[in-house]
């Protein structure tokens, strides 16, 4: 119940190139992507290399591919199965 | 052992029983309240958290010239702190992420409320390039944008 409510992935900025994000950990326990999906312009699912990012910390999640400018939709699923949607920009 | 003293070495040994359950009891009890005043506690600070967070997003930051940046807090009752300055190239898709809480200042990228202040960035930040696109993240989770000062509202009208 603690992960619920201690897991916060912030998304700082999406890099078209490699179809990156840049996270932030504004959480209270360490947590990662597992998986993503690009939903909205429809884009493809990634299953992500999930290395927790500690609380207060920067780290980066790719999509594998780079992806077009422009902003997209995002459903993710984070280390303790919380999904998440957020809007991301990249550039 | 007669009769009576069988009965009182049996009340004796219930009465240790009681007292032995009854702690167990207590111990649980109190165990399971903290657990739960402490999960109450810790989903209260986040609330206040998300509050706060949501209160920073009138927060300015602009360059002044090459080296300098100016960070505006005239708009919320909480004091920020900036941690992270996040710069991306869009032509090679590399990024660079600089710690601001590395400063020797530590107080120098804090602004309290209604405070203005202008810091030279040099120290921690390479000067700008003119086609950098540059994030700004802070303590709380906000995600700023350090760009060019802002325009007037109103369009300056100029006579003649």
């Amino acid at each position: 119940m603690l992960g619920g409510l201690g897991e916060s992935l912030v998304p700082v900025e999406g890099v078209s190139i490699g179809g990156k994000i840049i996270l932030y950990n504004n959480g209270l326990i360490p947590t990662c992507f597992l998986e993503l999906r690009v939903v909205d312009p429809p884009y493809g699912y990634s299953v992500a290399s999930c290395s927790p990012v500690q609380p207060r910390q920067i780290d980066v999640v790719s999509l594998g591919a780079t992806i077009s400018p422009g902003e997209y939709v995002v459903i993710a699923r984070t280390l303790h199965n919380k999904i998440v949607t957020f809007r991301v920009v990249f550039r | 052992m007669t009769e009576s003293g069988r009965i009182g070495v049996k009340a004796v040994s219930t009465v240790i029983a009681a007292v032995i359950v009854l702690t167990i009891f207590l111990g649980l009890a109190s165990a399971i309240y903290a657990g739960i005043f402490q999960l109450g506690n810790e989903s209260g600070n986040l609330v206040k958290r998300e509050a706060e967070r949501a209160m920073e997003a009138f927060f300015q930051i602009y360059w002044l010239n090459e080296t300098h940046v100016v960070l505006f807090n005239n708009h919320s009752s909480v004091p920020i702190k900036l941690l992270y300055w996040v710069r991306v190239n869009p032509d090679s898709g590399s990024y660079t992420v600089y710690n601001l809480f590395n400063s020797l200042d530590p107080a120098k990228y804090t602004v309290k409320p209604s405070g203005m202040k202008i810091v030279d960035i040099r120290t921690e930040v390479p000067t700008r390039n003119r086609d950098s696109v540059d994030r700004v993240v802070s303590e709380r989770g906000s995600i700023l944008r350090g760009g060019r000062c802002p325009q007037p509202a109103i369009p300056t009208l100029h006579a003649g």
